[in-house]
């Protein structure tokens, strides 16, 4: 296990302390070893070849940026030339190998990154789990009897177990911020089409979103800005980026106005929660009980649509082999693609009226914070659990605080709070639309000041 | 279906959800294995509760014809 950053991989490499062979080939070695099942795929020669060329590339002189040499895996949705995008499901076992790679995946390569291998996560990314019926489940870092959370959990297990400094995932109602809080690190979910989604399996279009885990804020940083750029291949992608990771100190200076979320983003949440939440609040002087007016139906919305389109999507194979998909998330989609078309138009229609109220709130305040999680992980296994005195699913309800905020696109990092010895709790640091700026300012302040920070899984502190 | 049909499917009670199934299987030609009933109604049920919570704050009855604002974050 290697738990070194992005940044501090950069500086042994520029000073010939290692080489990115050297760096591919521990990194290899991890992902054959890991115990956490956060793997379904290692891509050993491609990953020599790759960290071959970076090598080259600093022999020659041509030096590729922070990024080269750094080792990285992707969620098992994302697109790679050659293989099979299996999407944490039996049915495209068969498929065909991707003829080219996600945009995501290239760019990632252009910046000299290399590709280590896939990630387990839910079944076509339906789930807050990762409890695969195919692959098995993904295993907490932090207690391996606990869940990594979903659906990008292999994403964020690899990087919290100190396998990867670097890992994609994709969030359509939760499934970067969850991971990321249960597992204890940094996860990035952008305004919706802020990266490009080119080349990955979708779950429900026009509310997926791809983003970085790192384990700390500035790597995060980095990895956001190499992923940025248009794309013709994503209608939703913008003309212009927007990088940050070269202000990173004037941005952790940035006076930000702070509120922290009340109503429906507490209600249910378990007490460490809530105490981990007012640790960040208190750190930035936020104003508290902050009222989103529509959450629980913007929830309820982002529930609908994600059931319906999903449901469409997968019409085909649902008539064709129900049987073969997981179960938990076949019920669901059968039950998506039964609903009357109307109602996911009437979902699609509440979306600008709870956007709007999300706006309005965001000339009072640069920045929302809201929990990740009602819980910290519960048990791998366990169906349900007590939430304000009733028994709800688990795979239901993890996402209760970050489906209102990706139903209308907004960028969120969801920060790991400075908890040592405690199970990860994660808060998101919620920011309005297009000023991802605004939530990593919170995310270098709080981490410069101790507040959140990525800790070593108990069996790896020394 | 209509807007009639989002009504409909809102004011099913438990006990119709069911036969709602079966009807709108029946429609769309997509079999519902034995198996995966329970699960798919319990569903439904879920979705009917859920629908109710956001139709019920948009102002108005819903037409069906009304265009969607392209959505801009």
């Amino acid at each position: 296990m290697s738990f070194d950053t992005i940044q501090g991989l950069g500086r042994a490499l520029r000073e010939g302390r290692t080489t990115a062979r050297e760096i591919a080939q521990r990194a290899l070695a991890a992902a054959r070893a890991e115990p956490f099942n956060a793997f379904t795929a290692v891509f050993e020669a491609e990953a020599l070849m790759q960290a071959d060329a970076v090598d080259a590339a600093f022999a020659a002189g041509v030096d590729l940026g922070p990024l080269a040499g750094v080792p990285f895996a992707v969620k098992n949705l994302f697109d790679v030339a050659g293989h099979v995008t299996l999407a944490g499901s039996k049915i495209r076992r068969d498929a065909a190998p991707a003829s080219t790679d996600a945009t995501a995946v290239a760019r990632l390569k252009a910046a000299g990154a290399v590709l280590i291998g896939a990630l387990n996560m839910d079944e076509f990314a339906y789930g807050f789990v990762t409890e695969n019926a195919h692959d098995g489940p993904t295993r907490n870092p932090h207690d391996p009897s606990r869940i990594a959370g979903g659906s990008s959990g292999g994403s964020a297990a690899a990087v919290s177990g100190g396998i990867l400094p670097l890992t994609l995932g994709s969030d359509t109602n939760g499934s970067i911020r969850i991971p990321a809080g249960l597992c204890g690190v940094f996860g990035m979910k952008p305004t919706l089409g802020r990266l490009s989604r080119a080349g990955t399996f979708p779950f429900v279009h026009s509310l997926d979103h791809i983003g970085p885990f790192a384990r700390t804020a500035a790597d995060l940083a980095l990895a956001y800005d190499a992923l940025q750029g248009p794309d013709p291949r994503d209608e939703l992608s913008p003309p212009v980026s927007d990088p940050l990771s070269g202000r990173l100190d004037a941005l952790a200076d940035r006076s930000l106005r702070v509120g922290v979320l009340g109503g429906w983003f507490q209600q249910g949440a378990f007490p460490e929660v809530v105490e981990a939440l007012e640790i960040v609040a208190d750190a930035l002087q936020a104003r508290r009980d902050v009222e989103l007016p529509g959450a629980q139906a913007a929830r309820a919305a982002a529930f609908a649509m994600s059931a319906s389109e999903g449901g469409q999507l997968h019409f085909d194979d649902l008539a064709a082999r129900a049987l073969d998909y997981d179960p938990a998330v076949r019920d669901r989609l059968l039950a998506g693609a039964l609903l009357p078309g109307e109602v996911a138009q009437a979902a699609r229609r509440y979306r600008p009226v709870f956007r709007d109220a999300a706006r309005k709130l965001f000339e009072d305040f640069d920045l929302l914070l809201a929990p990740v999680a009602p819980c910290p992980a519960p048990p791998i296994g366990q169906a349900t659990m007590e939430l304000a005195g009733v028994q709800v699913s688990v795979r239901k309800t993890l996402g209760a605080y970050t489906q209102p905020i990706s139903y209308i696109g907004l960028p969120v990092i969801a920060a790991p709070v400075n908890r040592p010895g405690k199970p990860p709790v994660g808060v998101q640091l919620i920011a309005p639309a297009w000023r991802e700026d605004l939530a990593f300012a919170a995310a270098l302040r709080l981490e410069r000041a101790g507040v959140i920070a990525a800790h070593r899984p108990p069996e790896f502190r020394g | 279906m209509s807007g009639g049909d989002l009504s409909a499917f809102q004011n099913l009670t438990d006990a119709k959800v069911a036969a709602y199934l079966d009807r709108r299987s029946a429609e769309l030609g997509l079999p519902v294995p034995e198996s995966c009933r329970a699960g798919v109604a319990e569903n439904l049920a879920m979705l009917r509760d859920q629908t109710a919570l956001f139709c019920g704050v948009l102002a108005g009855p819903t037409d069906p014809d009304a265009p969607v604002e392209a959505f801009e974050p």
